[in-house]
């Protein structure tokens, strides 16, 4: 689970181009969209797409997608469960 | 009420710093297209402390090409991974710039992307004038920005080999209501007549372009909008007048310093 | 109740429309009482694709033969008919408002014609094959890149018509064709020209069909426009064309309505997503209402932009809530249920559309909502309900990517 989680910290810094944080410094537990990272809807909807390009996981709404990237756990856990 | 240029802006990403380094976590994902336009304006804008609503400020970027190359970045997504990138998409669309503008200024009063091969800046300075005339805007940006594509720059080649390549950039100015300013230029009139062309000749530019009695002598989509920048910003010449008579029609553009 | 005349709104002379749902204005209103929709997979003369988003797209011929033979039989040259497919959906659409003004193109050859136009797709550079091929340094012969630049919808409809005057494309994303529609009209205004072309159109492109795709915008089954369950929009093509004209001219021209207000704001809020309040198209709103000289109260009809998205839709509605605007006062609609969403025409077939409707004194309702969303007021009309219409002066709003946002203000004169 903890590679799992550094790879999703490098796909985030790298994929959503945030050049000024580096993996070290996302908490597992920190919030990743409004408050925390302070990502929005268009970073959610490229994260899909990179999240389906690295996994093959595809996640059909948004409804789904809130849930799953409250944090870097909760992504984690929800891309384990569907590996 | 003719409009009055206040403040004019040229932005050449060779030797300007583009974005702001303030600007850069917000305009993370922008492309090129989207960074020079915001540069420029935040070099017109930065700091402003205006008292006219923001519903009353608006904004008319021109442009020849848009954001060509992002737009072929998309299609190479599409056409090696079957995929889209929302990042690259939504910045493919031609008013993204606008859009950007918009948020970080606040600019809450009409904006138009024009696209056009002619003489873009100068179309977005017509409806720009005609919003500020007719009352309906306090203040406006007016823009160009061009960013090109190596695959433009190919077919340039083709055609007039050695030529020296299109500088990217972007030129701003701010108009404002003449009854709330007094120093600038002052717009008297603009007259732009397009007229049919071989497609050609919007790559090879043939034109005659003079400011005053001197002979413009680049002429890739920006100069003439860059030109008329920079003797505006010499702030010299009483008069300022501008003609363009090319294969695709000819413009005029009249502006007097107020003070 | 009595709306003062304004002096100085331009009329409007004469419509075409093209998209799914028919060839012509009056097709695509049969469609709209039928509530046909023609929303299917992608057809293979338009492009290849994994991805299974139904669209709404027009027939293979979208230059049909009518426009074909119109400009043919007017001395313009084959070849300058040779065009990409947006422009084909452009002279269609053309075609059936020039013969409904009355207008050859000799007609227009002594005035200044001004022509602007939306577009998205059409301003960009598509040809995959020479990009392709380009990209491999293969060299290839460089005629798609000259299409290209012959390819600004309005420069090209100059030469194509031979006719002199102000030529303008707007690239607004979504409210493309309401945008061209507002700068015509204020070019009348000015008095920059005589007579104005203006409209928009789209053709439904790969890079926009992914695009929307990949941004979870698009919708797996016909779009359900204010519904509940609204999952997002399909995707259209088409062109919608008006002949505006100066007031005076309606002395000598049979009108079908005119343009009374034009408003264009910014929500200068977020790049892709609507503000949730809809604050820009309210001002945008406000801005049509003032120059148009009505009030909320004198609005019998409302095209929406409507496209089925949870954005879109909440946006919206919270906008013209916001204005006051009631279900009882004032029939609220999408037309996309039968159209899709035709991007830089959208503006222009949904202008026409409500023409239409105020001309015929009564609408249909939204296709695709069987059932308002109960958090969405004012509720738009269902489908399959008609509504008698309580006046003659209406909008057609349209929300666009980078919150851009237009309005205008429509008068029907009677049928």
């Amino acid at each position: 689970m903890e590679k799992l989680k550094q790879q999703l910290k490098e796909m985030i810094v790298t994929g959503l181009k945030l050049h000024d944080t580096t993996p070290e410094q996302i908490e597992d537990d920190g919030a990743l969209f409004e408050e925390g990272l302070g990502l929005d809807s268009l970073d959610a909807v490229e994260l899909v797409v990179l999240i389906n390009k690295e996994f093959d996981i595809q996640i059909q709404d948004m409804e789904e997608g809130k849930t799953a990237f409250a944090s870097i756990n909760s992504l984690a856990q929800y891309i384990s469960e569907r590996q | 009420m003719k409009p009055v240029i206040t403040k004019n802006i040229s932005v050449d990403p060779t030797h300007d710093e583009v974005p702001p380094a303030a600007l850069g976590r917000k305009l993370r994902r922008a492309d090129d297209f989207i960074k020079i336009a915001v540069t420029a304006c935040d070099g017109l804008l930065h700091g402003d402390n205006t008292d006219i609503d923001a519903t009353e400020t608006g904004l008319f970027l021109g442009t020849a090409f848009g954001p060509m190359e992002t737009n072929f970045e998309v299609l190479d997504l599409i056409l090696e991974e079957g995929r889209s990138s929302p990042f690259l998409f939504s910045h493919s669309v031609f008013n993204a710039a606008a859009g950007y503008i918009a948020e970080i200024y606040n600019i809450k009063g009409c904006g138009q992307t024009i696209t056009d091969f002619s003489w873009p800046f100068l179309l977005s300075l017509r409806e720009g004038c005609s919003a500020i005339n007719a009352g309906r805007l306090q203040r406006c940006l007016i823009l160009q920005v061009e960013t090109y594509s190596p695959l433009l720059e190919d077919s340039r080649q083709d055609l007039n080999p050695h030529s020296p390549a299109w500088p990217m950039g972007g030129v701003a100015w701010l108009l404002e209501r003449s009854d709330r300013v007094s120093k600038g230029y002052q717009v008297d009139s603009l007259d732009i007549n397009s007229r049919p062309a071989a497609p050609e000749a919007y790559l090879s530019r043939v034109a005659e372009n003079r400011l005053n009695d001197i002979q413009l002598l680049a002429n890739d989509p920006l100069s003439s909008a860059r030109e008329l920048t920079r003797y505006i910003e010499k702030n010299e010449p009483q008069k300022l007048e501008f003609c363009s008579n090319a294969d695709y029609g000819t413009a005029k553009l009249l502006l007097h310093k107020t003070l | 109740m009595s709306i003062s005349a304004q002096k100085n709104s331009p009329i409007i002379t004469g419509t075409g429309c093209i998209c799914a749902a028919g060839q012509n204005t009056a097709a695509v209103t049969t469609s709209l009482h039928a509530a046909t929709v023609n929303c299917a997979p992608i057809p293979d003369y338009l492009f290849s694709s994994d991805l299974t988003f139904p669209a709404f797209t027009v027939q293979q011929e979208a230059l049909t033969r009518e426009a074909y033979n119109f400009f043919l039989e007017q001395g313009v040259d084959p070849s300058a008919l040779v065009c990409n497919r947006t422009l084909q959906l452009t002279l269609t659409a053309l075609t059936e408002a020039l013969q409904q003004a009355g207008y050859h193109l000799s007609d227009l050859r002594n005035r200044r014609v001004g022509i602007a136009l939306g577009t998205t797709v059409g301003c960009t550079f598509n040809n995959e094959d020479y990009y392709i091929a380009w990209k491999k340094d293969q060299k290839p012969d460089i005629d798609p890149v000259f299409h290209y630049l012959d390819s600004n919808p309005a420069l090209r409809l100059q030469k194509i018509m031979d006719v002199e005057g102000p030529c303008l494309v707007i690239t607004n994303a979504c409210a493309s064709g309401t945008d061209a529609i507002g700068v015509g009209s204020r070019w009348l205004q000015d008095d920059l020209c005589d007579i104005v072309i203006t409209g928009g159109a789209d053709e439904l492109s790969r890079i926009a069909y992914h695009g929307f795709a990949g941004l979870m915008l698009t919708a797996n089954t016909p779009c359900r426009p204010f519904s509940a369950d609204r999952e997002g929009l399909n995707l259209g093509e088409g062109a919608g064309v008006l002949i505006l004209e100066k007031q005076y001219e309606s002395k000598k021209k049979k009108a079908l309505g005119s343009v009374r207000g034009y408003g264009s704001a910014g929500d200068a809020h977020h790049p892709t997503a609507p503000h949730p309040e809809g604050r820009g198209m309210q001002q945008a709103l406000a801005v049509a209402l003032g120059e148009a000289k009505t009030t909320v109260e004198d609005i019998a009809y409302i095209n929406s932009h409507g496209t089925g998205t949870p954005s879109n839709d909440r946006a919206e509605s919270a906008a013209l809530a916001g204005l006051g605007f009631t279900a009882d006062n004032c029939p609220v609609v999408s037309t996309k249920g039968v159209t899709g969403h035709t991007l830089g025409a959208a503006g222009a077939i949904e202008a026409i559309l409500t023409l239409e409707a105020l001309r015929q004194g009564s609408t249909m309702g939204t296709i695709g909502c069987k059932a308002v969303d109960p958090q969405l007021h004012p509720a738009v009309l269902i489908e399959r309900e008609e509504r008698p219409l309580n006046g003659k002066v209406g909008i057609s709003q349209s929300l666009a990517f980078g919150g851009g946002n237009a309005a205008l203000v429509l008068e029907g004169y009677p049928a």
